[in-house]
């Protein structure tokens, strides 16, 4: 969707438009779902995640200062609630006798069957950052300069990080005969 | 090679249409109504705001005035006080002889008996 109409909508929903909210939540809901998969790894999780984000996003609506940013400014929310939902998940998973800080990534990737499953797996393999990058990119069709500005990196670095996570992932799966590979 | 696309469509979960459209509406939803909530919330606190500055100035007023009034008569005390002092240095320094009378009156106002 063009900045200039998702800043319209904004407008329209901070004005109180309930079409408005819905048109919003339409076009950026599977933005927020992508960005919360490359933090927490499964996709039941991140649709959870989407949800809740998407959530107090249109919630604070007015908050929004710069309309044409809302997709920048929403993939912030979706990434502060996914490290929350992680942090929980970590403190959840954690023995009771272990130092909850001992645990590095618990970002887990589900044996999905299928191609699905293999992607998830191979998406498993790279780095928080690169995960998000190769989502929006490459199935969210964003540019680089759209994923530098909203996961404060540099373009330049947008660029590397989506360079080495195909190469790695076309690696991945052309590797991977076997279904849920080892990670 | 690295310069093509990868095929992620697979993990799109707009794919089930159905599903995602129902999960769409959900939300709308919930955000519409958590948004008409606050709204709420911040209207009664808008309204409550008026009232309650009034209140709080109220309250400002009366302690500074109260504040004040302690102040003026806490003065006057010490004022009542002092003077038997500048009244005996007086005569001191005039090395005046007071009658007895005098005195006793003098020490009498310092004693709280006025």
């Amino acid at each position: 969707m063009p900045a200039a109409d998702t800043a319209a909508l904004v407008v329209r929903a901070q004005r109180g438009d309930r079409a408005a909210f819905d048109a919003l939540v339409r076009a950026h809901l599977r933005t927020a779902y992508s960005v919360a998969l490359g933090v927490v790894g499964r996709p039941a999780d991140a649709e959870d995640v989407a949800q809740d984000a998407m959530v107090i996003a249109l919630e604070r609506i007015d908050t929004c200062r710069d309309p044409a940013r809302f997709p920048g400014w929403l993939v912030q929310i979706v990434r502060n609630q996914s490290k929350n939902w992680l942090d929980r998940r970590r403190l959840r998973d954690v023995p009771a006798d272990q130092n909850p800080t001992e645990q590095a990534d618990h970002t887990s990737w589900p044996d999905v069957a299928g191609e699905k499953g293999r992607l998830l797996q191979a998406l498993g393999r790279l780095s928080p950052v690169a995960r998000q990058v190769v989502l929006l990119h490459d199935l969210e069709g964003w540019t680089h300069a759209e994923v530098a500005s909203s996961l404060g990196i540099s373009e330049v670095m947008s660029r590397q990080h989506l360079f080495l996570a195909r190469r790695e992932l076309r690696s991945q799966l052309d590797g991977q005969a076997v279904v849920g590979g080892s990670p | 090679m690295n310069d093509e696309k990868i095929d992620l469509s697979v993990l799109d979960p707009s794919r089930d249409e159905e599903r995602w459209e129902r999960l769409v509406e959900s939300v709308a939803s919930r955000a519409w109504s958590a948004r008409r909530r606050r709204l709420t919330v911040g209207n009664q606190l808008t309204a409550w705001a008026r009232p309650g500055l009034a209140i709080a100035a109220a309250v400002a007023i009366a302690v500074w005035a109260g504040a004040l009034t302690s102040a003026e008569k806490r003065a006057a005390a010490t004022g009542s006080q002092a003077e038997p002092a500048f009244v005996l240095a007086g005569w001191a320094v005039s090395d005046q002889v007071p009658e007895t009378s005098k005195i006793l009156e003098v020490l009498g106002g310092s004693n709280g008996s006025d």
